[in-house]
C-alpha cells in the first residue's frame, strides 16, 4: 500500500524539475538514550538494549553499560510484581541471569534507571496468545501462509520471515501488519513472493500490542529515498518508553508478544 | 447626537397682550433673514408660541416672507413652503419638525457595463459629485442610490475605463443602465497616465483585501508563459507557500485547507493542475480575482483564513470576440458572443496540455499519459430589467498513466492516476425594487480522485481501484437593501450538503473510509455604513453544521490515548441521523476612519468557523489528500484575527502605501502524531479511526504587512514586504501524543521575512517588459540530531518540529510582450511572450533530508524548480 502511495509521490516529484545536490552540513547533537526490546512468551533470557545516540556523523555505538534494569508484571488480580532485576551487561545489552517463563495474559514493564538518576519506563504491555500458524503452501514461486486471529478486536503483527538455502541465511524480512491492511476474516493469508524450490521459508508471527506496533511503524516508516524524504515529517522512533522523571516520551520501545513460528523446506 | 438635542427648546418670548384678546395676524417683510428672528416676530405680533428641536430645525437658516396682515395659518404655510420644515398648529402652539422625506425621496439604480463587451463592471463607484455620498456597484454590476428630489451629477467610473459623467433630474425612481468605455489600449500615453491598476486601499472598508483583474495576472512573469492566477497570489503580501511549485498557498499563518476558493460561486477543493505546476483558473476566462484575507464580509463562511473569490466573464453581449494562446507545452482558445444582442450571451474557453507527445524524445520515460485540460463555459440571459439568469460550469481533468517495468524485486506496475474538478453554478437575479436586489444561487461542486493500479505478476494480475469524491450542493438566497446612499445591508441564508463518498475494489486497495453527508447551514446580517470621515462594515454569521450518520463511531477509553487498542465500544447511527453537531456565532467588524480623503486608519475583528478538514501529513498538498467534516472527535476550527491598517495615496493615486498589522488565534486544528500513517495509508482510506492518527492544537500567527504601488508612468508595480510569525502547540491530554512536549512550534510554511517585487516597463508602443522578484526565509524543518543502532541498522534521531530551516530563497523571473500594430481594418491583434523563470537557476531549497543508505549517511538539499525555464507563447484576440 505504501508503494502504492509513493507511486503518486515519485509523478509529483518527477514532473518538477527537481534536483538534488548532496551537502554535508553540521547538524547540532542532541544526546538521548534509547532503549529496545520484544519480549515473546516462551521461556527464554529476556534482553535490554540500551544506548546513547551519538553525533549524525559519529559511527561508533555508544553503549550504555552502567544503567539498572527491573522487569516489572501486574498480574490478572492486578498485583505487581518484580520478575528480574538482575541482568548480565555486555556492550550495552542487558540479559536476565535467569530464564524468563512469562505468562499470558499478564502485563509486562521495564524500569530503567539511568547513572544521573533518570527513570525511564515502558508502557505496561499485555502478552498476548500466540497467533495460530495453520499452514504454509507453495504454488510456483509463491508461499501462502495462512494463519488465525481473532476477529473481536483489532490485531497487531510483527511478522518476520527468513528464506534459508543449505541452512544459510538468504533474506531476511521484517513488517508490521494489522487486521485492517491484511483482512478481517479470523483466517488471514501472507503471501511471499519470489521462493525457489530447495529453499527454507522460517515465520515469526508475534501478535503485539499497538504501541509496539506503532513503533516499529515508525522503525520501518522512514523514507531510505531522499526525494520521498521530502515529501513527509521525519519520524523519530519513539515507541512505548517514557521519561517519567520529565513525563516526556523518550526513544525506544519495550514490547511484549506472543510468538508463534513455522519452518517449512520446499524441495 | 448631542444630548442638548433630546431637549426641546421652547421660545417662550413674554406675550404682549394689547387688548386682552389673542392676535392671529402678522405682517411682515423679511428678506434673508434668520428663522430665529422672524420666529420672534410672529410671537410678538400673535398670541402663538413656537415648539421646536433646535437639532433639527437650523433657526439661523434663512427665510424670505413678505405678508400684510395675513391670517397666522396661512402665514406659516406660506414661510415654510418648499423648506424642509414641517409644522403643525395646536390650539397657541406652533410646534416645527424636520418634514419627512419619504415623498421627496427616490432611487436611482441600475447595472453598469462596459460599452464594448457588455460585460457587468463590479465594484465601480457612482459618486455624486460635490458630496462625498455614493454607491459601489456590487458582484453583478447593480447600483442603488436614494436621494431627495433634485438635479444632481453623478461621476462614474471605474479601473481601466474613462470615467463618466451623467445628470441625473430625480423625480421620481429611475432605472439607469451605465455603459463605460474602456481606455483604448492603443493610445499608450493614455494607458499611461489613465493608469489601471489603482490599488488604494482608502476607499476600502474592509482591511487586507485584494482585487487582480486578468489584465494584471496577465503582465506578470508565469511558469511556461501561463498567466497563473494562483501564482499571482503568492505576490501579494500575507500570502506564503510551502515552496514554489507546490499546490495552493497559506494566508496570515493559516494552513492550506483554510482558504475558500469559489469560482463562480462554487468551491474548489484542489486549485491546481499537475500537482501545483498550473492553476486550473484559466486567465481568459476569468473577470476579477478578489482576495479576502483580513476583513471577510458575513455572507462568506466556511473556511477559517480567507476567501478567494474568481468571478468569470458573462461573455460578450454586443458581438462574437475571440481569444486564444499558442505555447509549447498548451495551448487555449476562448470564444464569447451574443446568441441574441444585449440579450443573451455565452462564453467558452478551453485549455489543453500535450507536453506528453515530447516525452518520446526524452527516451525511455515511464509516463504514457500526462496531460491536462479545463473547460470554462458560461450563458448569461438578461430576461428583463428586473431580472438576469447566469449559466455556469467548470471542467478540469488530470491524466496521467505511469508504468514501470519489472525488476528483481519487483513486478511491472501500471498506474492510472486522475483528479477532475466539476461545478455547475446558476444564478438568477432579481431586483425586487430599486432599493433591494437578491442573488439566488444552486450550485453544484464536485471533487473526484481516481487511482487505478494493476501489477503484472507471471501467473496473475493485481488490481485496485479507488475513487474518492467531494460533492457539494448548495442553495444561497442572498439579498441587498439599500435604504439610502451611506447605507447598505446585505442578508441572506445559506445551505451546503456534503458528501464524502470512497470507492474501492481490487486487492491492492482496502476499504477503511465510509461514505460520509454533512450539512452546513448558515444565516447572516451585514451592514455598511458611512458618515463624512467614519465609516463601519459590521456583521454577523450563525453556522450550524451536522456530521450524519450512517455512521459507527469508535468509543475510547478516556483514560487513554486514543489508539486503536484503546476503543471500549461502537456507537451506531442510522442513516440520516446526527452524529454530531456543532454552531456558532461568527462576528465581522471592519471600521476606518478617513483622515482626508487620502488617508484613512482601519481596524477589523473576524471570526471563522472550518468544519472540513484536509487530513494530511506529508508537507505538500497531494490530489489524494483527505477531506473529512468535523465530528464526535475532530471539532471545527475556529479562528479570530483582529487586524489594524493605515492606507496613504498621494496626490492623482500616482502610489499607493499601506500597512496592516495582524494578530490571529486558532483553535482545534488537526496535528498529526509522530509517525502518523494519515499521510500513507489515509489519503488511501485504509485507516480505521483516523482520529488515531491526529492529535488537537491550537496556534498562533501575527504579522505586519507593508505595500507600495507605483499606478502611473512607464514604470508600474509593487513592492511588498511581510514580517510574519506562524506557530502550533498540540493540547493533548497525553504526554505521549504531544509534538515538542506540547510547546509552541513553528508551522510548516512559517515564513517570517518575505519580500517581493513587481514592476512593468513600457519600453514603446511594441514592447513591454515585466519582471518580477522574491525573497523568502527558509520554511522550517526538523533535522537529525543525532544517530542509533537497531537489529543492525542505522537510524536518525531527530530535533523537535520544525527547530531548524532550510537556507533562505529568492527567484526572479523575467517577460517580454512583443505586440505588432495590428491590421487596422480588421480585430486581429496578436502578441508574442517569452520569458525566463527563475532567470538566475537558483536552487531554492524545497527541503534537507538525510537517510542512510547501507548504514552510510547521505544529506540532500531538494530544489524543485532549480533552473531556469524559459518560455515562449503566441497570443492573439479578434
Amino acid at each position: 500500500m505504501k508503494k502504492t502511495y509513493n507511486y503518486i509521490a515519485l509523478i509529483f516529484l518527477s514532473i518538477l524539475t527537481s534536483c538534488l545536490d548532496d551537502i554535508e552540513p553540521e547538524f547540532e547533537f542532541e544526546e538521548q538514550v534509547f532503549i529496545s526490546g520484544l519480549m515473546t512468551n516462551e521461556e527464554d533470557f529476556v534482553s535490554v538494549q540500551i544506548q546513547k545516540t551519538v553525533p549524525v556523523n559519529d559511527t561508533t555505538f555508544n553503549a550504555v553499560n552502567d544503567a539498572q534494569v527491573s522487569l516489572f508484571t501486574r498480574d490478572a488480580s492486578n498485583t505487581v510484581s518484580l520478575v528480574s532485576d538482575s541482568f548480565n551487561v555486555a556492550n550495552g545489552a542487558y540479559t536476565t541471569s535467569e530464564m524468563i517463563t512469562p505468562t499470558i495474559g499478564n502485563a509486562y514493564w521495564i524500569e530503567v534507571m539511568l547513572q544521573d538518576q533518570t527513570i525511564l519506563k515502558s508502557e505496561e504491555e499485555v502478552l498476548r496468545q500466540p497467533i495460530p500458524i495453520l499452514d504454509m503452501v507453495k504454488n510456483d514461486n509463491k508461499v501462502r501462509i495462512t494463519f488465525t486471529g481473532p476477529i473481536d478486536e483489532q490485531n497487531f503483527y510483527l511478522i518476520r520471515v527468513e528464506v534459508l538455502k543449505d541452512g544459510e541465511l538468504i533474506s531476511d524480512n521484517i513488517d508490521v501488519f494489522n487486521d485492517r491492511i491484511m483482512n478481517e476474516n479470523p483466517e488471514k493469508f501472507l503471501d511471499i513472493g519470489n521462493i525457489k524450490n530447495d529453499e527454507t521459508v522460517r515465520v515469526s508471527i508475534n501478535n503485539i500490542n499497538f504501541s509496539t506496533f506503532q513503533f516499529y511503524l515508525n522503525v520501518f516508516g522512514g523514507e531510505n529515498d531522499l526525494d520521498f524524504a521530502s515529501l513527509f515529517l521525519p519520524i523519530n522512533i519513539v515507541g512505548n518508553v517514557t521519561n517519567i522523571t520529565t513525563n516526556e516520551l523518550a526513544l525506544g520501545n519495550f514490547g511484549v508478544a506472543g510468538m508463534s513460528t513455522m519452518t517449512m523446506d520446499f524441495e | 447626537m448631542k444630548l442638548s438635542s433630546f431637549f426641546y427648546l421652547i421660545f417662550s418670548f413674554q406675550l404682549a397682550a394689547f387688548n386682552g384678546f389673542s392676535q392671529k395676524t402678522v405682517t411682515l417683510a423679511e428678506e434673508n433673514n434668520s428663522l430665529k428672528s422672524i420666529i420672534a416676530q410672529i410671537e410678538e405680533q400673535t398670541s402663538y408660541n413656537f415648539i421646536l428641536n433646535n437639532d433639527a430645525i437650523n433657526v439661523d437658516e434663512n427665510f424670505s416672507i413678505n405678508v400684510i396682515e395675513k391670517d397666522i395659518a396661512e402665514t406659516v404655510a406660506l414661510l415654510f413652503k418648499d423648506s424642509k420644515i414641517a409644522y403643525k398648529i395646536k390650539k397657541n402652539y406652533i410646534v416645527l419638525s424636520r418634514a419627512k422625506k419619504k415623498s421627496d425621496d427616490f432611487t436611482v439604480s441600475g447595472i453598469v457595463s462596459d460599452s464594448n463587451t457588455g460585460e457587468t463592471l463590479l465594484g465601480a463607484s457612482i459618486i455624486i459629485k460635490n458630496s462625498n455620498k455614493g454607491a459601489i456597484t456590487n458582484e453583478y454590476g447593480f447600483y442603488s442610490i436614494t436621494l431627495p428630489k433634485g438635479n444632481y451629477l453623478f461621476e462614474v467610473s471605474h479601473l481601466g475605463y474613462t470615467t463618466k459623467d451623467i445628470t441625473v433630474q430625480l423625480e421620481r425612481n429611475m432605472s439607469i443602465k451605465i455603459a463605460l468605455k474602456p481606455v483604448s489600449s492603443e493610445l499608450d500615453e493614455v494607458v499611461v497616465r489613465a493608469s489601471q491598476n489603482i490599488k488604494s486601499q482608502v476607499n476600502p472598508i474592509l482591511g487586507g483585501t485584494s482585487s487582480l483583474n486578468t489584465s494584471e495576472i496577465k503582465k506578470l512573469p508565469s511558469l511556461l508563459g501561463e498567466p497563473d492566477i494562483t501564482r499571482s497570489i503568492l505576490t501579494q503580501p500575507g500570502i506564503s507557500s510551502i515552496g514554489e511549485g507546490t499546490s495552493g498557498f497559506n494566508t496570515r499563518g493559516g494552513n492550506v485547507d483554510q482558504n475558500l476558493i469559489l469560482l463562480d460561486e462554487a468551491p474548489l477543493y484542489n486549485s491546481s493542475h499537475l500537482f501545483g505546476l498550473f492553476s486550473i483558473f484559466n486567465a481568459d476566462a476569468v473577470k476579477v480575482v478578489n482576495l479576502y484575507k483580513g476583513g471577510i464580509p458575513a455572507h462568506f463562511g466556511g473556511r477559517a483564513s480567507s476567501v478567494l473569490e474568481i468571478r468569470q466573464k458573462n461573455g460578450n453581449s454586443k458581438r462574437i470576440k475571440g481569444e486564444g494562446g499558442l505555447g509549447l507545452i498548451f495551448s487555449k482558445f476562448t470564444i464569447e458572443g451574443p446568441i441574441k444582442k444585449d440579450k443573451i450571451s455565452f462564453l467558452a474557453s478551453g485549455r489543453r496540455s500535450y507536453f506528453d507527445m515530447f516525452f518520446p524524445l526524452f527516451g525511455d520515460i515511464n509516463f504514457k499519459k500526462f496531460h491536462f485540460y479545463d473547460l470554462n463555459t458560461k450563458l448569461t440571459w438578461d430576461i428583463n430589467e428586473n431580472n438576469k439568469l447566469y449559466a455556469s460550469g467548470f471542467f478540469g481533468a488530470d491524466v496521467i498513466q505511469f508504468r514501470e517495468d519489472d525488476d528483481e524485486d519487483d513486478p511491472s506496475i501500471t498506474a492510472d492516476l486522475g483528479w477532475t474538478n466539476t461545478t455547475a453554478t446558476l444564478r438568477w437575479n432579481h431586483i425586487f425594487s430599486s432599493k433591494l436586489f437578491a442573488n439566488f444561487t444552486g450550485i453544484y461542486s464536485k471533487y473526484d480522485f481516481a487511482l487505478g493500479i494493476e501489477e503484472n505478476l507471471d501467473e496473475e494480475n493485481n488490481e485496485g481501484t479507488l475513487d474518492r469524491s467531494i460533492e457539494n450542493w448548495i442553495f444561497k438566497p442572498d439579498f441587498t437593501y439599500y435604504p439610502n446612499p451611506t447605507t447598505k445591508m446585505r442578508f441572506g441564508l445559506s445551505g451546503n450538503l456534503y458528501q464524502f463518498i470512497p470507492k474501492f475494489s481490487g486487492e491492492l486497495v482496502s476499504q477503511g473510509l465510509d461514505k460520509e453527508k454533512a450539512l452546513e447551514l448558515a444565516a447572516y446580517y451585514s451592514i455598511e455604513k458611512q458618515w463624512d470621515k467614519f465609516s463601519i462594515h459590521t456583521g454577523l454569521r450563525y453556522s450550524w453544521f451536522g456530521n450524519f450518520g450512517e455512521e459507527n463511531i469508535a468509543i475510547y477509553n478516556p483514560d487513554f490515548p486514543q489508539t486503536p487498542s484503546t476503543i471500549i465500544g461502537f456507537e451506531n447511527y442510522k442513516n440520516n441521523e446526527v452524529s454530531k453537531s456543532y454552531h456558532g456565532l461568527e462576528p465581522r467588524l471592519s471600521v476606518k476612519y478617513n483622515l482626508n480623503d487620502r488617508k484613512a486608519f482601519k481596524a477589523g475583528y473576524n471570526r471563522m468557523f472550518q468544519y472540513i478538514h484536509l487530513i494530511s501529513n506529508q508537507t505538500v498538498v497531494l490530489p489524494n489528500d483527505l477531506w473529512k467534516p468535523s465530528g464526535v472527535y475532530i471539532p471545527p476550527v475556529e479562528v479570530n484575527q483582529f487586524s489594524v491598517g493605515y492606507a496613504f495615496d498621494t496626490k492623482n493615486n500616482d502610489y499607493n502605501f499601506s500597512v496592516e498589522g495582524y494578530y490571529k488565534t486558532f483553535d482545534d486544528i488537526v496535528e498529526y502524531i509522530n509517525g502518523s500513517r494519515s499521510g500513507v495509508l489515509g489519503a488511501l482510506g485504509a485507516i480505521d479511526n483516523i482520529e488515531t492518527e491526529l492529535v488537537p492544537a491550537k496556534g498562533f500567527s501575527y504579522g505586519l504587512e507593508l505595500a507600495a504601488h507605483k499606478n502611473r508612468g512607464r514604470l508600474t508595480g509593487n513592492a511588498n514586504y511581510t514580517y510574519s510569525v506562524s506557530k502550533r502547540k498540540t493540547k493533548s491530554n497525553f504526554a505521549a501524543e504531544q509534538i515538542n512536549n506540547g510547546a509552541y512550534f513553528p508551522s510548516n510554511f512559517d515564513r517570517p521575512h518575505i519580500f517581493n517585487v513587481t514592476a512593468n516597463y513600457k519600453l514603446s508602443k511594441k514592447w513591454e517588459v515585466g519582471t518580477f522578484f522574491t525573497y523568502q526565509t527558509g520554511r522550517p524543518i526538523t533535522q537529525p540530531n543525532g544517530r542509533l543502532r537497531f537489529n543492525g541498522d542505522s537510524f536518525l534521531t531527530y530535533s523537535d518540529r520544525n527547530a531548524f530551516r532550510i537556507p533562505n530563497t529568492h527567484r526572479a523571473d523575467i517577460s517580454f510582450t512583443y505586440t505588432p500594430t495590428g491590421n487596422p481594418k480588421t480585430n486581429w491583434k496578436s502578441s508574442w511572450s517569452f520569458g525566463l523563470y527563475n532567470v538566475y537557476g537558483n536552487k531554492n531549497a524545497f527541503s534537507v533530508n538525510s537517510i542512510f543508505n547501507d548504514n552510510v549517511l547521505r544529506t540532500a538539499q531538494l530544489s524543485l524548480i532549480g533552473a531556469p525555464i524559459p518560455f515562449i507563447s503566441y497570443n492573439f484576440k479578434f
